[in-house]
């Protein structure tokens, strides 16, 4: 499949007080036309700032280096008019909370209309209609009734499929998002990823999806890509890594999230913390709470190298994982 | 892991709840007040019962609005609630309680952020506790701190920082040994790893765990998240707009559900095993408002199973027969299995509760 | 607590999520911030000066600014008088100082009341809510339904004139916005889930009101106190002009303006000197006030 997005040695620095830090510190991915990329992580880790920076959302006091070849065209080197006409054309992104996301002052269904007004240049009936329209189709029941009403006047869940509608309203061909179903409840939540699997097959989309919880990332993506302190460790299809994790920290991660398919047993938390991006230790940033850790892990650059059919990890030991992961597997039925 | 084995006589619960009520009354209009009109409340707890038994850790689920909150709210006597009764040991519980019963409830917060006074070190934090409580003199306060904050794994070294410099995880142990420090018998935790990161929830499920056992103390479970229930309850309730709909030993509630409501919340779970995909929702719609409760079975507009009883009676929390511990408030508890199965085809998948199931069968052939 | 066996260390699963700047960040307190807040350091060098020089009058002047020459009248700055004299022959200088002295220190008292006052009814009608709210919040309609100057006027008229009626007029008036901004601040405050966690351990409403809730809202009240000082000043200044301030022949920069307008055209410096003081005092505390309000966030 043709590659939609490529993202290249992205580097994020942010000048702090205490000095400068790398939020982002040499990420590099792809994503195919009609594919669902997961990027998981915990907070801190850069996954939101990797996914503003596709969209050049980053703060003034940041500095964004390397290439996002966006159908061949680099949107780092692009002008902030340019930039701006991509933005919710082409490429097009979900927020995680609905409520500060909309425009508390606006009508939910203005807000799609209005965005089909300015990207695509409908006139303001036909942008009605449509916004209507992709209403309806994100499962908004009533949707004439439901433009007309203000965002707090909605549910969390309704809020949210305005959301999808308004990024999906302009038939982008690459949607961001960040955390989108995080806040709502576990149906609610059902809901909302069926909304978005559906539209992805309808349209043809590719997904980058940014979240913390990787049993939503098992339902919706393809491939995942996992970061830890501001770089990816391992990446491959969701199926690869989940079941044959080839680094100790998606390894360590899978095995300390209850799991609800599985009855009680004892989580093995990962011990220690995330470093802090001020000052991350060298070589490898997982080696103090690595179990396998050796020597050579303490220094040195750990690119991704592959290690099977679209898998790469960092992890120069990571046959250690695949050790521990035939004695003992990380899914039942893997 | 219950602690109360099924089939043998129940002994008396530790904390009972009968009918309890709490109900938030919301402004009423001049001109409606002025009618008649009797006031619109948001009906958070509405006829409540429950029982927890010494030493068994409790789960309480539900979503947004049903109202598991303002009911470890009551309990613990932050709230006076308006009807109904909270029993501890069997004395009667008010939310204007003696010192020396407050204690032992104690409430652990989901948000390590604003669970702790910003402007007290941790060490001011839980000494305060030790000398309310423990009546423990000033002076032996910093050495007393040790005991609990060793209990929860936080570092003495950190004692005397202030929460603005520790992570989640420490914001959240300290919490736990603020409310161990008054030596409770019951702790009710408000989600306590939901606003965790993924590899923290982890450290902190263990010690919850861990001190459930050393301690024997027993816990009431507030969450959403079912995996962190399914890891650490005994026994689980499930709410749904103030009311109890089921209740059951945890294993029990989630290989053979009884109400329609707890099918759809177990299934909508995400699994972490790939190759599942998202199957269609097996519940439509948001929860209705908590103002303007449907009439009879409050469930009965999103339900599959509805009929014509469920918009008139609402049913009450009975026995499931041939399943003792398992209580279940739907008219057509008897069909729910059905409606497992026919979920599980829908979606395509083969449920827990249908490889359970068989598995059963098979050992009793 | 029952006895318990000494915790393993090898049980990594309880083995704390240490982060690695926790340590540096515990002695990182107001003491050692002050200093990088710009407004702050500006307001206290702007007050530190007219503060200062208002201290050593003494030193900085011969003269008294009471004693009277009527034969060095209207005098523009030379080099005895630094800034002239005015129409006794009172000298500018020795008066902006001495002055200085009197103004700064009715200001700050007359902060003091007004905030103690109104920060402890706030408190209690935050805190209890209800009937107590109800009545605090009715006494601040009848006050604020008054314009602020009348009813110090108003006041100081009935009490009479001198630093006791302006205490007692200014408390009265001035109690309100305190008492708003600290209950506004409870209100919130008192949701906070430690404040819920002290309610749940058996903290009676005393411990939790002046442990728990006060430190965390008192921020916002003395910031605006920075402020209100300089209202304060302004009042007193006000009254002074009108006569209403305090008596002569006590310094004081209101009385200096009112004498000091007539002479616009022909002693500028009169009028405007005082005037300039005032403003000076007023940019520094409104700086001090926005640095403070930086520096006490918690954060």
């Amino acid at each position: 499949m043709p590659e939609l997005l490529r993202v290249e040695d992205d580097v994020v620095e942010i000048t702090t007080r205490r000095g400068v830090l790398r939020a982002v510190d040499g990420v590099s991915f792809g994503i195919a036309a009609g594919e669902a990329l997961g990027l998981v992580g915990e907070s801190g880790c850069g996954k939101t700032t990797t996914l503003r920076t596709i969209l050049g959302l980053i703060p003034r006091n940041a500095t964004v280096s390397g290439r996002i070849l966006f159908e061949g065209e680099d949107l780092l080197a692009k002008n902030g008019d340019a930039m701006r006409r991509c933005r919710g054309k082409a490429i097009s992104m979900v927020f995680q909370e609905p409520m500060t996301a909309l425009n508390p002052l606006m009508r939910a269904g203005q807000q799609i209309s209005e965005a089909i007004q300015i990207n695509l240049g409908h006139g303001g009936r036909r942008a009605h209609r449509e916004a209507v329209d992709m209403m309806q189709r994100v499962g908004i029941p009533e949707a004439e009734r439901r433009y007309r009403a203000y965002p707090h006047e909605l549910s969390g869940g309704m809020r949210q499929r305005i959301m999808i509608a308004m990024a999906l309203s302009c038939h982008p061909r690459l949607v961001l998002c960040d955390e989108p179903t995080t806040a709502l409840d576990v149906t609610v939540q059902e809901q909302i990823l069926n909304i978005l699997a559906t539209m992805q097959r309808e349209q043809d989309l590719s997904i980058l999806y940014v979240t913390h919880d990787l049993a939503v990332v098992s339902a919706t993506c393809r491939r995942v890509a996992v970061m830890y302190a501001a770089q990816i460790v391992e990446i491959g299809t969701v199926d690869e890594v989940f079941h044959r994790p080839r680094h100790p920290y998606t390894l360590g991660l899978l095995r300390s999230i209850p799991r609800f398919e599985r009855a009680q047993e004892t989580l093995r938390a990962i011990p220690g913390a995330p470093p802090h991006l001020l000052a991350p230790p060298p070589g490898c940033r997982f080696h103090p709470r690595c179990p396998y850790v050796e020597d050579d892990c303490r220094q040195g650059d750990f690119p991704l190298v592959p290690v099977g059919d679209d898998h790469g990890t960092a992890c120069i030991h990571s046959e250690r994982c695949t050790e521990a992961t035939v004695a003992e597997p990380v899914m039942p039925h893997g | 892991m219950a602690e109360v084995p099924p089939g043998t006589a129940p002994t008396e619960p530790q904390l009972e709840v009968r009918a309890l009520r709490k109900y938030f009354p919301l402004k009423q209009p001049l001109l409606a007040r002025l009618r008649g009109r009797a006031p619109e409340a948001v009906k958070a707890v509405d006829d409540v019962d429950m029982s927890v038994f010494k030493g068994e850790v409790l789960g309480l689920v539900g979503e947004t609005g049903c109202g598991k909150s303002t009911l470890a709210r009551c309990i613990a006597g932050l709230y006076d609630h308006d009807g109904g009764e909270i029993r501890l040991d069997g004395n009667v519980l008010s939310a204007k309680r003696a010192t020396s019963v407050r204690r032992r409830i104690q409430v652990v917060f989901q948000d390590p952020y604003s669970s702790l006074n910003p402007r007290m070190t941790v060490t001011q934090t839980v000494g305060e506790i030790l000398r309310v409580h423990g009546k423990v003199p000033r002076k032996d306060v910093d050495a007393a701190v040790d005991r609990p904050l060793s209990l929860v794994g936080f570092p003495t070294a950190l004692k005397n920082a202030y929460p603005r410099s520790l992570s989640g995880g420490l914001r959240q142990r300290a919490s736990i040994a603020r409310a161990l420090a008054a030596d409770p018998e019951i702790l009710l935790a408000d989600e306590p790893v939901s606003a965790l990161d993924v590899s923290v929830q982890a450290t902190i499920l263990n010690l919850l765990d861990d001190l459930r056992k050393r301690l024997g103390l027993t816990m009431l479970l507030i969450t959403h998240d079912m995996a962190v229930v399914r890891h650490l309850s005994d026994r689980v309730a499930v709410m749904y707009l103030g009311r109890i709909v089921e209740s059951a030993p945890a294993e029990e509630l989630f290989t053979n559900p009884r109400h329609p409501y707890s099918v759809a919340l177990l299934s909508a779970v995400p699994h972490l095993e790939p190759g599942r995909g998202v199957p269609p929702p097996a519940v439509t719609g948001d929860p209705p408002s908590p103002i303007r409760l449907p009439s009879g079975c409050r469930y009965h507009p999103r339900c599959p199973l509805a009929e014509e009883i469920c918009k008139r009676e609402d049913p009450s929390l009975e026995a499931v027969p041939g399943h003792p511990g398992h209580t279940s408030a739907c008219h057509f508890a008897a069909r729910v299995d059905q409606l497992v199965l026919q979920t599980a085809a829908q979606r395509g998948e083969r449920l827990l509760a249908q490889q359970n199931r068989a598995a059963a069968d098979h050992e009793e052939s | 607590m029952s006895t318990l066996a000494p915790e393993s260390t090898a049980h990594h699963s309880l083995s704390p999520d240490l982060p690695p700047l926790a340590v540096a960040n515990v002695k990182d307190g107001f003491r050692t911030r002050w200093y990088r807040s710009r407004s702050f350091v500006a307001g206290l060098v702007i007050l530190g000066v007219i503060i200062g020089l208002c201290t050593f009058a003494p030193l900085l002047t011969p003269y008294s600014p009471t004693q009277q020459d009527l034969t060095h009248v209207l005098q523009p700055p030379s080099a005895e008088h630094i800034l002239g004299t005015d129409q006794l022959g009172i000298d500018m200088w020795s008066q902006l100082l001495y002055g200085g002295r009197t103004d700064l220190r009715i200001g700050f008292l007359a902060v003091i009341l007004p905030f103690i006052l109104g920060t402890t009814l706030g408190c209690l009608a935050g805190y209890y809510g209800r009937g107590v709210d109800v009545g605090v919040m009715r006494l601040v309609d009848i006050v604020v339904a008054f314009p602020f100057y009348v009813l110090v006027i108003a006041l100081v008229f009935v009490i009479g004139p001198g630093e006791r009626g302006i205490y007692i007029a200014i408390t009265i008036v001035g109690w309100v916005s305190y008492a708003r901004i600290v209950r506004g601040e409870i209100l919130v405050a008192k949701q906070q889930d430690y404040v819920l966690a002290a309610r749940a351990a058996g903290f009676g409403a005393p411990r939790i009101i002046v442990r728990h809730l006060l430190p965390n809202v008192i921020t916002q009240a003395i910031v605006f106190a920075t402020a209100d000082v300089v209202l304060c000043i302004l009042a007193i200044v006000t009254l002074g002009y009108l006569g209403l301030g305090v008596p002569p022949p006590i310094p004081d920069w209101g009385r200096m303006i009112f004498n000091g307008q007539q002479f616009l055209t022909t002693q500028w410096q009169l009028a405007t000197f005082p005037g300039l003081a005032v403003v000076a005092t007023g940019v520094g505390l409104a700086l001090l006030g926005d640095g403070l309000s930086d520096l006490l966030r918690p954060e």
